[in-house]
């Protein structure tokens, strides 16, 4: 379980379309979205540090998304940091 | 228990995320989870750190349980990133954890194995040590000339310091430079020539405030998310904010730009030198602030291009650095050549294009911020383009102020503070200070406490990078020591540095010896390895882009018997400058007896301390009114030292990061935001410096007080063109660079399994008119060739950049597809950094 915090910043008038298709992202909770200012807090779930990654760079791809800026991340269960390895 | 344990984390994550997006709802943190209630997640520790990523030098916390990384969140206390990070943070934690990181000093037992990681056998650490100390010794007392140091942007501060330390003082020898040689050197010699000042004087806080953004060949978007973030935000909250693009190939950057001016690779000197003479032909420059604050000078011209090894030794080679003054009016007259018409035919750029940003220049109510990276210096006029860009600034006096300024970007976490700062360049001393000028070196010599005059034998500088892996490549150098640097893959002309030219052989000959964390290709070009301690396995310092010094807490240990750096330069000192004396005195107790333990007969082991007298010794450089001793006091104020003023040590851990000038204004450490520029000192205003050495109350509020005659040059420095051209047998541009999963050369983000499958491999960008007219297509595989060397590479015409035709881009983060050994190492004369980004090559279906 790697759980980060992430605040997206979008374009004008597009922070609540966005963060509806961030909703539908596999892992994501979206905690708090401010259209005045275009700005969306949301929470990632995932298995691995790796899945984390792969899916926060997805968010690029939804429409109006601007800035994705990573801001809290526990990586505590992750298994790689478990046998403190990782293997290329 | 773990849905407890999940809800708890999360509202966590959420709680830093909305402090860091400045929202205010209470009602986002899930539920009623008090501040006890999510401490039972919290690590056991925070410690304040800085990623070691790029040279934006965001903060970062580490959480740390039972000794292991286990969290990060951005630092909210860096002033540089505000708690921000770009999703490269979620590796910063992982690159400390690769299987294959070097735990043992390995000693080379297989000469004919050079190149590859075959030969080799594990070593005690004194076994390794002493036969380094021994060979480094042995070529020293042969021929002095005959040993190199090659440090880096990723040493910390502290490192770089013991580094010049030993080389310069303890074997007066200025062979050693760093690899910020390949990629900061021409924005340094710019600032020198122009300010006679290294490092910009606006800050990141410009990013808040311009109207007007020029990213002149930088790809902010993908190199520098976090500042490029800052960028965008602007011109959303501010109506009217105009991007322009300056680039050779279209980029992520590109897309966002407003204005894209794509011009012919080196052509950068032509469109700058018409802007300022749009400007001055229509009387659109700012009379009062030229008349007050600047001076106008010329230098050789015809420099030709470095392709010899003797360049330097060449009529035009010694001379290439020469300018004096002119008149305003010869200025005038001299870039009068550049009209907008001949800027457009030189360059292929829109002269309307080219008029806009004039114009946007002339607008005295238009803040203006020029952003560079590479495309500016990796470049064989690289110090005349970094002049040209001042040249505009100065003209229309809108530098030195919130929201105007030309701002250098850094490629690497400490190319500032360790290779500019501390002087890790074979022409330079601490703090700005130059070999060649003896008040210089004599003020070294007092706070290192040597005899007047010792260091005279180093006021020649030794050897620039490409002079250095050429004299190794032709066995002139015989001892090489690489530290955090990986030139096996990032030097150019590659097949000459890695030996398999004729005129490389002195690399297969000669004694290499690498400190590195992983397995690269410069560790195959090895005789010893030795393992190091990387990141937060140390206690360090980097020195970013707007000359922010941060501290890195020691986290965890260091894998096996990997090592910190700096104890293993002070071990080789210990054993090379065994029997040598400075004065009366042992030369190792002069230099490092500060940090040694003469009852443990080893380096002081808390590291906290050793850097903490270690800084207090460089910060002398920087506070010359502190010191005891008369003579420094005189000769510091003298040389103006106080302008870089560092604080104490502690004072960066508590702040977590101050940039310098550091000023103490009633017992409070305040940075400085903007350099030369006279306001309130809390507000970031260098009020201290100007009234120490200007004078308050000049045009502006500004007083340029380290420049000759406090006046910076606007300089006339014309188009010449690029050192290879393509022609008919090889007809296309070669440009290679970066893209954003990978840094650098690939080494620790490759271990990373999520970037390496991202971008598994480097691909060649093709535009695609020029891709079918070769009978190419996506997918497709490629031999790049030039007159040196030829990588093949898969093709693609949908890559993350776009090249005009006539153009293709590889980047360089691949050890598989060296690139290098097609690119050129034909430098810039002055600054000596090679160029990169251009060179002829032909491309052919395999």
């Amino acid at each position: 379980m790697v759980i980060s915090g992430i605040y997206i910043k979008t374009i004008p008038g597009a922070a609540n379309l966005a963060a509806e298709e961030l909703g539908q992202v596999n892992g994501v909770e979206v905690h708090f979205i401010e259209p005045s200012e275009n700005k969306i807090v949301i929470t990632l779930e995932t298995d691995t540090v790796d899945r984390s990654y792969r899916t926060a760079e997805g968010f690029k791809d939804i429409s109006g998304i601007l800035a994705i800026c990573l801001v809290y991340t526990n990586f505590e269960d992750e298994p790689a940091y478990q046998n403190g390895t990782i293997t290329q | 228990m773990e849905l407890s344990r999940r809800t708890l984390l999360k509202a966590t994550a959420v709680s830093a995320a909305m402090a860091m997006a400045g929202c205010k709802s209470k009602d986002a943190v899930q539920g009623a989870v008090n501040a006890n209630t999510m401490a039972a997640v919290e690590p056991d520790e925070w410690k304040a750190s800085v990623c070691r990523f790029c040279g934006t030098g965001c903060g970062v916390l580490v959480g740390i349980k039972d000794g292991k990384v286990v969290a990060t969140k951005g630092d909210p206390e860096n002033r540089s990133n505000k708690g921000l990070n770009c999703i490269k943070g979620y590796y910063i934690g992982k690159i400390l954890f690769g299987k294959d990181r070097l735990t043992k000093p390995l000693i080379r037992e297989d000469k004919s194995k050079k190149g590859t990681m075959d030969g080799f056998r594990e070593a005690t650490w004194d076994e390794a040590l002493t036969l380094v100390a021994s060979k480094l010794k042995e070529a020293h007392e042969t021929d002095p000339k005959s040993i190199a140091f090659w440090g880096s942007g990723q040493q910390t501060i502290m490192e770089g310091y013991a580094s010049v330390k030993l080389w310069k003082a303890g074997l007066l020898n200025n062979n050693i430079d760093p690899n910020a040689r390949l990629c900061m050197a021409s924005a340094v010699a710019g600032f020198m020539t122009t300010f006679q000042s290294d490092e910009p004087m606006g800050s990141y806080r410009d990013l808040d405030e311009a109207d007007v953004f020029v990213t002149w060949g930088a790809n902010m978007a993908e190199m520098h998310p976090v500042l490029y973030s800052r960028l965008t935000a602007r011109k959303l909250s501010a109506v009217g904010t105009v991007h322009y693009d300056l680039t050779t190939r279209r980029s992520r950057t590109s897309e966002t730009a407003d204005v894209i001016m794509e011009f012919r690779p080196q052509t950068d000197l032509a469109i700058a030198n018409a802007i300022a003479n749009f400007l001055i032909q229509n009387e659109l420059y700012d009379k009062k602030f030229v008349n007050e604050h600047v001076q106008f000078k010329a230098g050789t011209e015809n420099l030709g291009h470095t392709y010899e090894d003797n360049y330097e030794a060449t009529e035009i080679g010694k001379t290439a650095d020469l300018d004096w003054n002119i008149s305003f009016d010869e200025y005038k007259k001299m870039v009068s050549f550049y009209t907008l018409e001949k800027a457009a035919e030189i360059s292929g750029v829109a002269a309307k294009d080219i008029e806009a940003l004039a114009k946007e220049f002339a607008d005295p109510n238009r803040k203006i911020m020029s952003l560079w990276t590479m495309g500016m210096n990796q470049h064989t006029r690289g110090t005349w383009i970094n002049n040209l860009v001042y040249n505009l600034h100065l003209l229309t006096g809108k530098i030195s102020k919130p929201g105007n300024g030309p701002f250098s970007l850094t490629g690497q976490p400490s190319a500032c503070g360790t290779a500019r700062e501390v002087g890790v360049f074979s022409h330079r001393l601490p703090s700005d200070l130059v070999v060649k000028n003896p008040e210089h070196r004599r003020y070294t010599e007092l706070i290192w406490n040597l005899p007047k005059g010792y260091l005279d034998p180093i006021e020649n500088p030794g050897y620039h990078t490409v002079k250095m892996f050429r004299e190794l490549g032709n066995g002139n150098v015989k001892f090489l020591w690489s530290m955090s640097n990986n030139w096996g893959q990032t030097m150019p002309k590659l097949n000459r540095f890695r030996g398999n030219d004729k005129d490389g052989k002195g690399v297969i000959d000669g004694f290499i010896v690498v400190s590195e964390v992983y397995p690269t290709r410069s560790t195959e070009l090895a005789d010893v390895v030795f393992p190091a301690a990387m990141w937060v396995e140390r206690e360090g310092q980097f020195g970013n882009a707007e000359r922010r010094t941060s501290i890195f807490e020691k986290c965890v240990d260091a894998p096996g018997e990997a090592k910190w750096d700096l104890w293993v330069i002070v071990q080789v000192a210990k054993r090379v400058l065994e029997g040598k004396t400075i004065g009366d005195k042992p030369a190792f107790e002069v230099l490092f007896g500060s940090i040694w333990d003469k009852t443990k007969n080893d380096m002081i082991e808390d590291q906290r301390q050793v850097n903490k007298i270690l800084w207090d010794e460089y910060r002398s450089f920087t506070n010359p009114h502190e010191h005891p001793n008369q003579e420094v006091q005189e000769l510091g104020f003298k040389l103006k030292l106080k302008a870089k003023q560092m604080a104490p040590y502690e004072e960066y851990i508590k702040q977590h990061g101050i940039c310098w000038p550091v000023r103490n204004v009633n017992g409070a450490w305040v940075e400085t935001s903007w350099r030369y520029a006279n306001g309130k000192q809390a507000d970031g205003f260098d009020q201290i410096g100007v009234e120490e050495f200007g004078k308050a109350g000049k045009y502006d509020n500004i007083d340029f007080y380290k420049s000759t005659d406090h006046r910076p040059t606007v300089f006339f420095r014309p188009f010449e063109d690029a050192a290879e051209i393509p022609d008919k047998e090889y007809p296309f541009w070669l440009n290679t660079g970066r893209v954003l999963e990978h840094w650098h050369s690939g080494t620790m983000t490759r271990r990373v399994p999520e970037l390496h499958k991202a971008v598994p491999e480097a691909l060649c960008e093709i535009h695609p008119d020029d891709a079918m007219a070769l009978g190419v297509v996506t997918g497709n595989m490629v031999k790049v060739v030039s007159r040196r060397g030829e990588v093949t590479v898969k093709a693609t015409t949908k890559g993350r950049g776009n090249p005009p035709k006539g153009m293709v881009y590889v980047p360089f983060f691949a050890e598989e597809t060296l690139i290098n050994l097609v690119t050129l190492d034909a430098y810039c004369p002055i600054s000596k950094q090679p160029d990169f980004k251009k060179c002829a090559v032909k491309v052919e279906r395999v």
